[in-house]
């Protein structure tokens, strides 16, 4: 009984870097992040793989794929990677891989170059220990409406999928989730600051026995932001909000992030008002020429 | 008619009461309206890094006396033989002001600490003048003071007299 290479599994994450906040800077120097061009990466994997099954998908759009070749020895997977930045892959060897350890991790960059060739030098580990003894596939959809790092999914404290996955607000990523369930599933994350983070958990009922319970908690980080304040002429009174800042310009602030609007006043110029939302981690440099008033 | 004396032992818990209260809610306001921004100072500065670590000593400092206060507060209490008793009804006040005053100064320190940390942990900054900083600095002192001499209070009014 010819049972060759079953088709067995592969589990894919795509995370969508692409969507960039378009708040508008009044500084030039604040650097724009490059889009990823749209090109063709080619990967190649160099080993026994019965089956590689590949999704991709955000909220715009669901990406093609296909596959050059398949083979026992190396598989070589095409696709067009449009907006994505990142794309992961993980493959399988064969039907016994239910019981055996998931053999490679790879990591390819789009956009950096056309064609690009994994070779077992780029295996990452992940954590795949809990293929065996159990195997559970359960996608989860997440759906951001802020920026967020997913910094894991855990099920009776172990890992069950991958962690520090960026998910950019508005996109959608496909989560797989691995290994047991039997203490449901907790997924953590942090950055997110606003709006709302929907966890969807699909199952197959024959394949997980134990109710499933998807809990969705935030740590919410400490990290402030950053605001350098520069005034043309200098000794500007700054307004955080409303509220006098107790340095004149030129100043610098670390603060809460949120909405934020900076005034400056000073006697014999017209006010200067910009209001923007900040986020975590942000910098945002002011560099403001206050204009004489009138007589 | 003998004319009463005057009682000084009911206005001082009055009094001790009443600043309490007021010292409370003006801080619970300025905790949560107060501005929260620091001015960047990096701590590659020898400058920021002596005075952060001065700071911190200095806060630490007087948060492990007040636990040691806290402590001997509540050992008038729970040991019988000491000459405080915490019988009258203005002993039992001053005594809840006293411990009040110290948890105040201990979250204090407790919130202040762990917001400066993360400041210099993601930001590397450290500004003594910022406004929160100061409160935070503020706050810890003044109820460990107050706390000190409402436990001051207490042990007058609660010494015993046999």
């Amino acid at each position: 009984m010819s049972l060759s290479l079953v088709v067995v599994f592969v589990a894919v994450v795509l995370t969508p870097f692409a969507q960039q906040d378009k708040t508008p800077s009044p500084q030039p120097e604040i650097r724009q992040q490059k889009q990823a061009e749209p090109s063709h990466t080619a990967t190649s994997i160099s080993d026994k793989y019965s089956a590689l099954f590949v999704e991709a998908q955000n909220a715009a759009k669901t990406f093609g794929l296909s596959f050059d070749s398949y083979a026992e020895d190396s598989l070589r997977v095409t696709l067009s990677p449009e907006k994505v930045n990142c794309l992961r892959i993980t493959a399988a060897t064969t039907s016994q891989a239910r019981a055996q350890r998931l053999r490679s991790y790879f990591s390819a960059k789009a956009g950096s170059t056309t064609s690009q060739s994994l070779t077992r030098g780029d295996l990452a580990d992940f954590s795949c220990d809990y293929l065996a003894t159990d195997f559970r596939f359960v996608p989860a959809v997440v759906r951001a409406s802020g920026p967020v790092t997913l910094m894991g999914a855990f099920s009776n404290g172990k890992v069950v999928s991958y962690s520090d996955l960026k998910v950019q607000a508005g996109n959608t990523i496909l989560l797989p989730v691995v290994g047991a369930l039997s203490g449901g599933l907790t997924i953590s994350a942090s950055g997110f600051s606003g709006g709302s983070v929907i966890w969807t958990g699909s199952a197959d009922k024959s394949t997980v026995d134990s109710p499933l319970t998807v809990t969705f908690t935030t740590s919410s980080t400490t990290e402030g932001c950053e605001i350098y304040v520069n005034s043309e002429p200098k000794e500007a009174a700054v307004f955080f909000n409303g509220t006098v800042w107790y340095k004149l310009t030129n100043t610098s602030v670390v603060r809460d992030p949120g909405p934020l609007k900076v005034k400056l006043t000073i006697a014999g110029y017209e006010d200067w008002v910009e209001e923007r939302s900040i986020k975590a981690g942000e910098t945002w440099t002011i560099d403001a020429k206050l204009k004489k008033k009138k007589h | 008619v003998p004319k009463p004396k005057l009682r000084i032992e009911p206005l001082s818990v009055v009094a001790l009461v009443l600043v309490f209260l007021c010292g409370s809610v003006y801080l619970a306001h300025s905790w949560i309206t107060i501005d929260r921004g620091m001015v960047i100072h990096r701590l590659t500065e020898e400058t920021a890094r002596l005075a952060s670590t001065l700071f911190f000593a200095k806060m630490t400092a007087v948060g492990q006396l007040t636990i040691g206060l806290l402590g001997a507060t509540w050992a008038m209490l729970a040991v019988k033989e000491t000459k405080i008793s915490i019988a009258s009804k203005s002993a039992l006040v001053t005594f809840i002001v006293t411990n009040a005053s110290f948890a105040i100064s201990l979250l204090a320190y407790n919130q202040g600490y762990d917001f400066i940390v993360q400041r210099i942990f993601h930001h590397s900054a450290f500004d003594i003048d910022a406004p929160f900083v100061v409160l935070v600095n503020n706050v810890q002192k003044s109820f460990f003071i107050y706390g000190c001499l409402a436990l001051a209070l207490t042990i007058i009014i609660g010494r015993r007299t046999t």
